[in-house]
Parts: structure tokens; sequence; C-alpha cells
């Protein structure tokens, strides 16, 4: 899947699944009230679903900001 | 200070430790190197027993030299990590109150816990900076605060080496509290629910009891370590037999759960129910040969969900129920697994009596319906503050809890219902008036009712039915952004009625009091 491709699915799955507007490449799970911890373990989940791919331990510790996460999702996919 | 009436137990049974100080160190002295915590993240953190305690003692050191005294309350705003353990354990040796305060909560939610505590001091991780700071700005009293590092930073730097003189430890009675644990208020407040040392050491004595934990037992706490469950079941439960607990920090265990009870070789967890959906969710499978069981509470527990599970993991679910009234469990399915009841939440624990009364707290014949009551070392002393509802929930001796279930012949329970109307939503209890407080606000909005609705992985979501004024210039979009930050991002509806809309609900349905009927609008929500 191409970067820019992922990037949109990524962003479409985030303002999805945390039910916000807007999302931006620099925002953190800190910065989002909306990002509680139900809603990450729901996020995570949706990302290995959606992108068939399945996230190990040590990776997903630092999914805790949109840049990481997008940077871990174009890595498993490619 | 004497047991209360509700917390009064026939039999005689030898807790051991007086307080939980005393039940942390007696193990230090037992089995010094011996691993008690490991705390996987960006970093790994693993303590003996030996270091931990002195870790400890130098957070008791600490707290001792910001002039804080046996009595006084402090308040951890933490998720997960080495840091709440140190300041919990801390606290505890020094007969401090801990109130544990979820960090997902809104800045409103948390000043009104800072404030009914009546806390002393608050202290919170590094990336709750800008809410603390918003939290302090509307307290009607200056308060302390300060920040913690993560623990690789603050071993070394942030509380120095002193370590707080074991000698020199305050006596501190069972009875004493420990911890005020806040819970959701059906009035739209949460309650503090006061719970001591004798509480505490009581319900871990008869959840190792049960299982048959021992030094070798290693639980996975998955659960957030600011309620009952993850604090007792999965950290002070094993402690008592001297065994150890794998606490990950931040919020992305549920994801590495088996990797976790693989790599550490865990033994048991406890879980709500929603969390083996998400693990069914997930396309993780179980790679381990260490694990004995998951305790399982705080939700309904379908039978299709612990069908799926055990086929698929081969992990035996021992169904329980409690509260945070009761400390955490107050009884459990049968162990081993053959012994199990299907569909009960088991017996009564050795430390607490059971039974179901009737609307007159007459106690009712097996098979009958009626409301689980529970007393009992592990019940809580009170709610703080709360004269009215203290009276009502523990009246004639017994903790009446507001949950309906029956008993069958041979003594097992079973639960049925609540008779209030609480959502729980991946295990965090919310209560509609929490919601509606907020929706009435809201100046066009003339009623509002809030409802549970089910959810596939989080076992109930929220739903909220909205009448506007004759006005009516509101969309849902409006009535959402106009709750955030009022309230925590998790008790937002995940759905908005509004009954204007409606061509069959002219006004929310009522009955002859004007009450507004629950029950009616969720049958109307499953049919739409």
């Amino acid at each position: 899947m191409e970067e820019n491709l992922i990037k949109e699915n990524l962003f479409l799955l985030l303002k999805e699944v945390l039910e916000i507007e807007e999302i931006n490449i620099n925002q953190t799970m800190d910065e989002i009230p909306e990002w509680d911890s139900l809603k990450h373990i729901q996020l995570l989940s949706a990302i290995e679903n959606f992108f068939n791919i399945e996230i190990d331990f040590e990776k997903s510790i630092s999914m805790v900001d949109v840049k990481s996460i997008l940077e871990l999702v174009t890595q498993k996919t490619n | 200070m004497k047991n209360q009436l509700h917390q009064k137990i026939d039999h005689k049974i030898d807790l051991k430790y007086e307080n939980i100080g005393e039940l942390l160190i007696d193990k230090v002295n037992k089995a010094s190197n011996k691993t008690f915590i490991i705390c996987p993240g960006k970093t790994i953190d693993k303590c003996t027993y030996s270091e931990f305690l002195r870790n400890t003692l130098i957070i008791a050191n600490h707290l001792s030299d910001s002039g804080l005294v046996k009595g006084n309350k402090i308040c951890l705003v933490f998720n997960n990590s080495t840091e709440f353990l140190l300041f919990y354990f801390g606290g505890l040796l020094l007969g401090l109150v801990i109130v544990p305060i979820n960090p997902d909560l809104s800045s409103l939610e948390i000043k009104y816990i800072i404030e009914n505590s009546n806390a002393d001091k608050i202290y919170f991780q590094e990336h709750l900076a800008n809410k603390i700071s918003n939290v302090k700005s509307i307290l009607k009293r200056k308060l302390s605060t300060l920040v913690v590092s993560p623990f690789d930073q603050f071993k070394s730097n942030q509380f120095g080496s002193k370590e707080f003189p074991i000698g020199e430890l305050p006596k501190i009675h069972h009875n004493s509290t420990a911890v005020i644990i806040y819970t959701s208020g059906t009035t739209g407040n949460p309650k503090g629910v006061v719970l001591s040392h004798l509480n505490i050491i009581s319900d871990a004595y008869s959840i190792s009891k049960w299982f048959k934990f021992s030094s070798n037992t290693r639980t996975l706490c998955v659960l957030p370590l600011y309620h009952n469950n993850g604090q007792i079941t999965t950290l002070i439960a094993p402690l008592y037999k001297g065994g150890s607990t794998v606490i990950v920090k931040g919020s992305v265990s549920i994801m590495a759960f088996w990797d976790l009870v693989a790599k550490y070789e865990v033994t048991w967890s406890s879980v709500m129910a929603s969390i083996l959906s998400i693990l069914l969710s997930l396309k993780k499978e179980r790679k381990d040969n260490s694990f004995k069981g998951i305790l399982c509470g705080g939700q309904i527990l379908s039978d299709n969900v612990q069908n799926q599970f055990e086929k698929r993991f081969k992990v035996p679910i021992y169904e329980g129920y409690g509260l945070t009234e009761t400390t955490s469990f107050s009884c459990i399915n049968n162990y081993p697994k053959n012994d199990r009841v299907k569909g009960s939440i088991g017996q009564p624990l050795p430390t607490n009596y059971m039974k179901i009364v009737d609307e007159n707290d007459n106690e009712c014949d097996s098979f009958q319906e009626g409301e689980i009551c529970i007393k009992g070392l592990n019940v809580a002393v009170e709610y703080l503050g709360m004269i009215e509802k203290n009276r009502t929930a523990f009246r004639n001796g017994w903790f009446h809890s507001g949950d309906f279930g029956y008993k069958d012949d041979k003594g097992y329970y079973y639960f049925n219902c609540r008779k209030d109307n609480l959502i729980i939503k991946g295990g965090e209890n919310i209560y509609p008036a929490e919601l509606e407080n907020v929706l009435f606000q809201q100046k066009n909005i003339e009623e509002c009712a809030v409802i549970g609705i089910k959810d596939a992985l989080l076992g109930q979501n929220v739903c909220a039915f909205v009448k506007l004024d004759e006005n009516n210039k509101i969309d849902e979009n409006d009535i959402l952004n106009f709750c955030k930050g009022k309230i925590s991002s998790y008790k937002l509806p995940k759905e908005i009625i509004i009954i204007n809309n409606l061509d069959d609900m002219n006004e929310l349905p009522k009955g002859p009091t004007k009450k507004i009927l629950y029950r009616t609008l969720e049958e109307y929500y499953k049919n739409i």
C-alpha cells in the first residue's frame, strides 16, 4: 500500500474510532481527550484488522502518538 | 476502633497482619531477593522485594519530609506504573490515606474528588501536567501538587536516597483507613468508598486462599490500579503469598496480553468480560505453558463469550462478583475448573457472608430473586461523608448492593440485574445522572434520559434521549460538543436521539409519579 493511502486510511480510522473530526500528524494521545485507554485498545485492534497486520508488544508501547503509529503501520504494511 | 456491624463475622480468621505495611515488610524479610514487581514499558522496571521496599521507604521519607503525617490524604493521579506503586505503599507505610484518581476523568471530575476527599496533596505523572494545572486553577483552595518523573529517572534524582527508618514507622490499626476509591454515584457525583487496611488484607487473603496462590504465583495486572480490582486481585492477593505481579505501564497491556503471559510466565489474571471480548477480537493466540486461569467480574459474562474464549485459548474463566464496597470480590465460582457451577457467580469468600433479601429485608427462599447483600471483613467502612446513604446502604448490619440475583438450594449465587440504571462500559461504571446533569446545563434541552445500549466489545455504551425546547435549533453534534470537556470522554454518548425528530415519541416515557421509565426507553431503543 502506498504511503499516502496508508496515511489517509489511518487518519480515517483514527477519526472514526476516536469519534473526532480533525486529526493531524503531530498529535499525541495526551492531547486528545477522546483518546482514552478504552479507545486506545479499540484503535489498535481496528488498525490490526484494517491493515491486516500484527502489532508486537514492544512496538505497541510506543504507539501513543499519530506519527509513531503511522511509521509502524507503514513499516509493517510494506 | 471496632468493626462495624456490617463487617462482623462469627468465625475466626487469622489474617496474620495488622496493616498492609506489615504484610509487605514480612514478605521482604522472608524472600528479599525474590522478584516482586515487573513493570514493562519503554523501559522495564524490575524490583525484588527488598529493592521495592527500599524505594518505597525513600518515597515514605519524601512524604514525611513534605510534612504529611498519619491520617493525611494524598491523591495519586497515575496510570499503571512503578511510580504509582511506590507512592501507594510509601503512603500506606506512613498511615496516609491513598485516594487514587483515574487520569481519564475530566478536570471538573478530578476537582470534585480532590475537594470531596479533603486531600492534603496531589501527586501526578508528567504527561498530566496540563490537566492538573487546569484542576488547580478551579480548586476552591490552594493545594500543593508535585509532578513525579518516571521511575528510571527519579530513583536516582527526584527523591534522593534517604530511606524512612522502618523502626520509626507509625503504628497503624487494622481499622485505619487505607484507601478511598471513588465510584460512580446515582446522583451524578462519585461516592468515596472508604476501605480500611483490614478490608484490603482480608479480601487479598480470601482470593489467595481461593485459588491456592503461592510464592510462585505471578499475576498480570491489566486493569487500572486506581480501581479496586487491579489493586487487590492482581497486586495485594499475590503479595499475601509472596508472589509477584507484572504491571504494564500505560494503556496497551490488553494488546500485549498473551505476549506478556508467555514472556513473564504469568499464572493468573483478572479482567472484565469486555476484555475477554477484546482478546477474542484480536488475532493473537496464546503461546505459554504457565497460565492457570482468569478471574472475571464487574460485568455480566455471557455463556457465548466464556465458551468461545475457553475453547480457543484453553484457559478456564472463574466468574465472580463484587463491588468497590466489598473491596473487590465477595464471591467466586469454585476452583479448580471442574468444580465450577455453570452460570453461577459462586459462593461467598471465607471472609464474608452473603444473602438475598426481599423489599422488606427478609431473607428470600432458594431461587427467589431479591437484592444481594454482603457482610464481612472485606465490606467497606462507609461512604465518605454520606450520612443518609450510609444509613440506607449499610442497614441492619448488611451492605445492600443494589444488585439483584438469587441463591440456589446448594448455596450458589446467581446475578440477574441491577436495581438502578448503572451502565458498565468496558468495566467503567457510569450512572445516567452523570451525563444527564451535564445535558441539563444546555439551555435548549428540556428533558433528557441516558440509557445503556449493547456494545459488542465494551459490553455497554451510552445513549442519550433528548427533548429540545420549542426553538429546536441544535443538533446531535452541538449537544456532543457541549458535553465535551465537562465530563470524561468515555462517558460521552455514543448515540444521541433527539425525540423531537421521532414520529412515535413526543416526550420521554414516564410513570404515574412522572419518573422517567428507563426500561421503556431501553425497549424502544432495541426496536429502532
